[in-house]
């Protein structure tokens, strides 16, 4: 690289002087990359699902505590888990409807981690409900299909996510050698 | 050329970019977008097409981050969309490759760092509108002094040889359009 002309590059990119208006609109964009700004319309749909989840929760307690004692313990915890992923929904519906912006990196994701996560622990339910018959079988079958596929899911987000967590470490340190050797070369 | 600290740092950010880090995206933006759109700008006539441009780029590097294995190459992968989406944008890539394949150029091994520097960036930077665009493309990348001969090559999908050579001819062109501007 051409090393013999430091910040050269720099002084350049200083005569660069682009149209405000249209720098200020590509900014905009940009933010709108990240962030979807809602409308009344927007914000009611999110209310609407709010009040969907508050009330399938509000059904789902009562009968679970209707059916207690009729349906087997495994019954009664899939009630309690459907109740608990309704009122997370819930929560994260009324936090994009107040704010009226969704945060399309991290609220969605979060949404789908919680349906997968919802998921896999109803399949669970269902195998480990299933009755010790040829129809047991079938269901516990069945229930294999999507677990196994969600622990491969799983597994290759926790593989890919720890070795970036070593990539970062390990640049962390680079970071900070490459800092002190900045600072000792002034130093001298 | 960024020190080592703040080459590392910006490998860094692309780490975390790939984690999902949305401050980590913020500050690559910042980073990068003066030098993209000082680039991209030298490549089309309008510049609301180029601020267009900047945002598909930005648009596709994120959708495609993870598959930057190694973070020193985000430099160059970077400048290679912005380049693509550019030329995909406006739909100059005929005119860019007529360009340049009538260029007089040769593989012989020409090193442009062994030649004399420029020291106005004022005049270079309006003397760089006057260049021919495949001229104007690989000064452009070099002044910005973000990659080597050999990843211009990459970002421009041209051998090194050649690059070195174009930008030896477009180094002379740079050259006596300064002198003209001199004169008057």
């Amino acid at each position: 690289m051409n090393e013999d002309r430091p910040n050269f590059s720099e002084q350049l990119l200083q005569y660069e002087t682009p149209d405000e208006a249209l720098r200020q609109k590509y900014e905009k964009e940009i933010r709108a990359m990240f962030e979807k700004q809602l409308g009344p319309a927007g914000r009611g749909m999110w209310w609407f699902w709010a009040v969907f989840c508050a009330m399938q929760a509000i059904l789902f307690v009562v009968v679970g505590i209707w059916s207690y004692g009729m349906l087997p313990i495994w019954g009664t915890i899939g009630f309690a888990a459907s109740v608990l992923f309704a009122l997370v929904f819930g929560a994260i519906c009324v936090q994009i409807a107040v704010s009226g912006r969704l945060n399309l990196k991290t609220q969605p994701p979060a949404m789908a981690g919680l349906a997968w996560a919802f998921v896999v622990i109803m399949v669970t339910i269902y195998m480990v409900s299933a009755p010790d018959s040829i129809a047991g079988l079938r269901m516990i079958l069945c229930g294999l299909v999507f677990l196994v596929g969600a622990a491969v899911f799983l597994l290759a987000s926790r593989t890919e996510q720890a070795e970036l967590r070593t990539k970062e470490k390990l640049l962390e340190i680079e970071c900070r050698v490459a800092e002190l050797t900045e600072r000792l070369s002034q130093d001298s | 050329m960024p020190s080592d600290k703040e080459t590392v740092y910006q490998q860094l950010l692309v780490v975390r970019c790939q984690r999902g880090d949305r401050d980590a995206m913020d500050a690559l933006i910042e980073h990068w977008q003066p030098r993209l759109f000082y680039y991209v700008r030298r490549l089309v006539h309008q510049e609301a097409d180029a601020w267009d441009a900047l945002q598909k780029t930005w648009i596709r590097v994120f959708r495609s981050l993870r598959s930057v294995k190694d973070p020193k190459a985000f430099p160059c992968w970077l400048y290679t969309i912005a380049r693509n989406t550019t030329i995909d944008h406006t739909r100059t890539r005929v005119a860019l490759r007529w360009q340049s394949d009538s260029l007089i150029e040769s593989n012989d091994p020409i090193d442009a760092r062994d030649e004399p520097a420029f020291d106005d960036a004022e005049a270079v930077h309006n003397a760089l509108g006057k260049l021919s665009p495949a001229h104007r493309d690989v000064l452009t990348l070099f002044f910005l002094e973000d990659l080597t001969v050999e990843e211009i090559g990459k970002v421009v999908d041209a051998p090194e040889g050649t690059i070195k050579s174009r930008l030896h001819y477009a180094r002379r062109a740079l050259r006596s359009v300064l002198e003209e501007e001199t004169k008057r």
